[in-house]
């Protein structure tokens, strides 16, 4: 029997090859999806352990201290009971001469660093000496640079040449920090580049008879409280969280599409079914079973399930394949440090198992309920009746009533939503749900509306093709409640990531416009404009300001910091300069004018915070302190207000006073300086004069639009693997809907036959397909998209207060949203309506 | 007796072609049904009877030969232009009805006139006057899942009518009906013949329900091999 059923099942698989092809490329669609996005969340976590073992190599515990470690301090950690090795390292970030790019820079003990951390040379030897560095395979070839070539590095300490004695693979170890861009050289070297008279770290190999816990509380005890002993990866953890919650996003997003290809296959099956009510007849009589009927349809589904799954997941390869010089994983996004390995795309080992076993799962449930009909079917109706199929829209008051309280609920909570981040996301994500779920419940009683308009317009003589369009919608209840929600779920993912992409390019453009001042901007060398680490040696400073078509300055320094073995970033700038700049920060909360007096007031010492991960770790929040330890001692900082533009998932970046950061750390360095030039100078000119007297002091020098283009470029990053999404939801939206209908026109292909037999032009059937699919979506749209845009705003607001982009849409944009959306239903319903308007009279009225 | 020719069929023939298999349907065949007629076609299964009347209606096209219809060359005739040239002309009954199911009896019936542009309100008198004809008046706002098959029947016959058409095909029209609907439905038809003067073209199998037209033609492998002649007024003897 099973042969059978398996057999009728496959045939008519292929004998509706169309139907069958379309609902196969949702599948597919979905699990491309299924495979992709998860990938993306995972390489997000194994980058950020892989930059853990990278730079802790076999060593558990990590010894930090803001001042360096001197060689004594080193020598007094080794005699610790339970210490069986302490390797020092130094690193920093530098410009090579010639360069622009930053270049990470590692000082090593060549003795002793290969015992834990690992270094594959390709050519020449390990560096033995001073003035010796080893560069990375994909570096040299980037450069240019070959053995024995000799180099030279600024960095915020000096200037340092040195010999490339050996090149190191680039897969695995010290050599894939940074994404490679990295030099290695002694200790001794590191220290001068950096400016600094000790290590950065000590890594610790404990003894095999101590456990982690115990020799770090040792070490503690041994050593002053100015010295951090952390476990290697721990200050990744907040990176990590965030990852986690960035899959978890990406987790949903795959379901949808996942849903939409299981509606697809339900649609198909139920309209297979209504379609071979004859045969199903037949086969009853001849004594197939109910279950041996469904089991031939849910056989169907598993088929296709299988191909489509198959196909998904090498689509979902290939993707990734395409993706991987996108660099999803932006060293800006995760995090600051130069230090950051860049992982290949990790498939983790169980998601292709999983996806097939989702891929034939989902198929099975959606043609098990879809079935459900052909097995309710009496054989001797179905063989001698002509089915005439078509109800009225059943309006449930209760349900009506269930939508409403949803509705209102999901307000109530994003209107008084006033918890964590982390909490609002996953309760965002509930809430996306059950706006879908609300949306699903109100598409009947919005249809039961349009029918009683439909009674009262057709009195009024509305054209015969609207008229149809309106009966099909609203009395076959099935099959359009069916694609209503296809088109709800595509409509709410569609807003979801649509706002996303919005949200980058609109911050991008405000930024330009408040906080991106002046005419030129020099720079220390760093990542890029937005991120320098070598600072402006105060000649220079000097000098420029001393130039007679300078009229203005904007000093400004960036720089890292721990206080209470938390990490910061401070970003001390002149706020009185910048406001006569006319500069302006994109506020988040707090009152605007009252903040930026507060700054200027040192009596009472006051920060603004950048949005970002680290403000929901350290829980922000305007009007309270944040006690700081600062070299002039403890002190209490009053938060004043949150500004957009962190955009570091693991910061939190503090804004202050220069003058107040000079008076409090002491520290006068500038690493970034705005210039205002003259009415009528040259700024291109004068920026190739700066560039070419700075230069060799490691300064480079951009013009608004650069650093413009480089604070966009950090946007690129997040906004393609946003994009990536858009487009798979265009497709798959897309082909849901074009394939819906079309099966929805095979549905009533006699009645189709009929009406032009009686004499419907193909223009009128045209017509009236076309203005069914619009009907629909005028009807979906209504709900869902104020729906979603209500639903996914606290997930929205999560978001940018881990990225620190500032996602707000006007009006306009959510009217080029749904006009979007009404090209990709237009374009859905073209070839359904054509195909309609082609049927062949006598082929239909055949037809069963 | 009847002045006019409706349908005259010159040497039509019609091939169906089934991958490399040419099968022939109709073979030559010349014919003609004048005005006010009531003609059935008969034949085994597969003689070609339905064939016939899909090439009369303009439905298909036959592989060769003339076919006009109240002196009009269907068979020259576009896509656009057929048509507008059924929904003038012919009017359609079928054996499974084929009545639209998202509509109730009386916008089926006026269906035909909305097809042309016509506003229901306008129309509405027609289709109940035609209803009324059909014994439908009742059930004028039910959907075709709320009437029996007979109920059906008669408003598809209803809904042909409607745009005056002087040409009724019918395609086995009492096939799935039992036999006492069935005679209503062929009486209604024959009073539709002898007091309105529409011309019905017939397919049927059905030697009972054949008996009631003026005219028998019999197909037997896409040829006619017999045309018989008032038979109509046999139909109070074989009832």
């Amino acid at each position: 029997m099973f042969q059978l059923t398996r057999l009728l099942g496959i045939r008519h698989l292929r004998n509706q090859w169309l139907r069958t092809l379309l609902s196969l490329m949702g599948i597919v669609v979905g699990i491309t999806t299924f495979i992709f996005a998860p990938t993306i969340g995972n390489t997000l976590v194994a980058s950020l352990d892989m930059t853990a073992d990278d730079l802790a190599g076999k060593a558990s515990i990590e010894i930090t201290t803001e001042a360096g470690i001197t060689p004594d301090q080193l020598a007094q950690i080794r005699t610790i009971d339970g210490v069986s090795q302490a390797v020092p390292s130094a690193s920093g970030g530098g410009l090579l001469i010639g360069e622009s790019e930053l270049l990470a820079f590692w000082g090593i003990d060549p003795a002793i660093d290969r015992d834990i951390r690992a270094y594959t040379l390709t050519d020449g030897n390990f560096i033995s000496a001073q003035g010796e560095a080893l560069i990375s395979q994909r570096y040299a070839d980037n450069k240019g640079i070959r053995l024995n070539d000799t180099i030279t590095l600024v960095g915020t300490g000096g200037v340092k040449s040195l010999q490339v004695v050996g090149i190191l693979a680039n897969s695995g170890g010290v050599a894939r920090l940074n994404g490679g861009d990295i030099i290695t050289m002694t200790l001794e070297d590191a220290m001068i580049i950096n400016g600094k008279t000790g290590a950065d770290t000590i890594h610790v190999v404990p003894n095999d008879s101590v456990s982690v816990t115990t020799l770090m509380e040792r070490l503690q005890s041994a050593l002053s409280i100015n010295f951090k002993i952390t476990q290697p990866a721990s200050h990744l953890s907040n990176s990590r969280n965030n990852a986690m919650l960035l899959n978890a996003l990406m987790g949903i997003i795959t379901l949808m599409i996942l849903s939409i290809g299981s509606f697809l296959i339900y649609n198909a099956t139920a309209v297979s079914v209504a379609q071979r009510r004859g045969e199903i007849g037949i086969l009853r009589a001849l004594g197939l079973e109910k279950r041996h009927i469904r089991r031939m349809f849910m056989t169907e589904a598993a088929v296709m399930g299988l191909i489509g799954s198959i196909l998904g997941i090498i689509g979902g390869y290939m993707m990734l394949g395409a993706s991987g010089d996108l660099e999803i994983l932006p060293k800006t996004l995760i995090s600051s440090s130069p230090l950051q390995s860049r992982a290949s795309f990790v498939v983790p080992i169980w998601l292709p198992f999983l996806t097939l076993f989702m891929g034939i799962l989902f198929p099975l449930l959606a043609s098990y309920f879809a079935s459900k009909e052909a097995i309710k079917i009496d054989p001797t109706e179905a063989m001698i009746q002509i089915r005439s199929e078509a109800g009225h829209m059943p309006l449930r008051k209760g349900r009506l009533i269930f939508a409403i309280c949803i509705i209102v609920g999901v307000m109530i909570v994003r209107f008084t939503f006033n918890g964590d981040f982390q909490t609002g996301i996953m309760l965002s994500n509930i809430m996306t749900y059950s706006m879908l779920f609300a949306t699903v419940l109100l598409i009947a009683p919005l249809l039961v509306a349009l029918d009683r308009l439909v009674r009262w317009s057709n009195q009024r003589g509305w054209g015969l093709s609207s008229w149809l369009a309106m009966l099909n919608l609203t009395r076959r209840p099935k099959r359009i409640l069916s694609t209503g929600i296809l088109l709800s779920i595509g409509g709410v993912m569609f807003v979801y990531t649509s706002q996303i992409n919005y949200g980058f390019s609109n911050f991008a453009d405000e930024w330009g416009k408040t906080e991106n001042v002046g005419d030129l901007t020099l720079l220390g060398a760093g990542v890029n404009p937005l991120m320098p680490l070598v600072t402006i040696p105060q000649a220079v400073i000097d000098e420029v300001l001393a130039r007679p078509d300078v009229t203005n300055s904007l000093a400004e320094l960036s720089s890292d910091f721990e206080s209470e073995g938390k990490p910061y970033k401070i970003r001390a700038i002149d706020i009185d300069a910048f406001t006569r700049f006319g500069g302006q920060f994109i506020w988040s909360t707090g009152s605007e004018s009252g903040a930026i007096a507060d700054l200027l007031d040192h009596s009472m010492p006051s920060i603004l915070v950048n949005l970002g991960g680290g403000i929901i770790s350290n829980n922000i929040v305007v009007g309270n302190t944040l006690s700081l330890t600062t070299p002039s001692g403890q002190i209490d900082f009053l938060i004043v207000g949150t500004i957009y533009g962190g955009m570091g998932l693991d910061e939190t970046t503090l804004i202050m006073d220069k003058a107040l950061y000079t008076q409090l750390w002491g520290d006068t360095r500038t690493n970034r300086l705005t210039l205002q030039l003259a009415d009528g100078a040259d700024i291109q000119t004068i920026r190739r004069e700066l560039l070419r007297q700075y230069a060799m002091q490691g300064v480079v020098v951009y013009d608004v639009n650069e650093i413009l283009g480089a604070f966009s470029e950090r946007l690129t990053s997040v906004s393609t693997v946003s994009i990536l999404f858009s487009g798979l939801f265009t497709i798959i939206l897309a082909v849901g809907l074009g394939s819906t209908f079309y099966v929805l026109i095979l549905d009533r292909r006699r009645e189709i036959g009929m009406l032009r037999a009686l004499g419907m032009t193909q223009g009128q059937i045209r017509q009236s397909v076309m203005q069914e699919g619009l009907l629909l979506f005028i009807v979906t749209c209504f709900i869902t998209v104020p729906g979603a845009y209500l639903a996914t705003s606290i997930q929205q607001m999560g978001i940018q207060n881990i990225m620190g982009f500032k996602f707000q849409l006007e009006l306009s944009e959510v009217m080029i949203h749904l006009g979007i959306l009404l090209i990709l239903v237009i374009l859905a319903m073209l070839a359904p309506a054509t195909i309609g308007g082609k049927t062949n009279v006598l082929e239909a009225m055949r037809y069963e | 007796m009847h002045t006019t020719n409706v349908i005259s069929l010159k040497s039509v023939s019609k091939t169906y072609t089934q991958g490399k298999t040419q099968i022939p349907a109709l073979s030559n065949i010349t014919l003609t049904i004048g005005g006010g007629q009531f003609v059935a076609i008969m034949g085994a299964s597969g003689s070609g009877k339905s064939t016939l009347l899909h090439v009369i209606a303009g439905l298909t096209n036959p592989t060769s030969g003339e076919i006009s219809l109240f002196g009009q060359d269907i068979h020259t005739m576009n896509d656009a232009q057929l048509t507008r040239f059924r929904r003038e002309h012919v009017g359609f009954i079928f054996q499974t009805f084929n009545l639209l199911p998202t509509m109730t009896a009386l916008e089926n019936v006026a269906l035909p006139l909305l097809i042309g542009g016509q506003k229901l309100r306008d129309v509405r008198p027609q289709a109940e006057e035609l209803l009324a004809l059909v014994d439908l008046t009742s059930r004028q706002n039910h959907r075709p899942d709320e009437l029996s098959g007979g109920q059906q029947q008669r408003v598809a016959i209803a809904r042909a009518l409607i745009n005056q058409s002087p040409l009724l095909l019918a395609d086995e029209p009492t096939g799935n009906l039992d036999s006492k609907t069935g005679e209503e439905i062929l009486l209604l038809m024959r009073e539709l013949v002898t007091n309105q003067k529409r011309t019905i073209v017939m397919v049927t199998h059905d030697p009972k329900a054949a008996a009631y037209a003026d005219k028998i033609v019999t197909l037997s492998d896409g040829r006619v091999i017999e045309e018989l002649s008032a038979i109509g007024s046999l139909t109070p003897v074989l009832s």
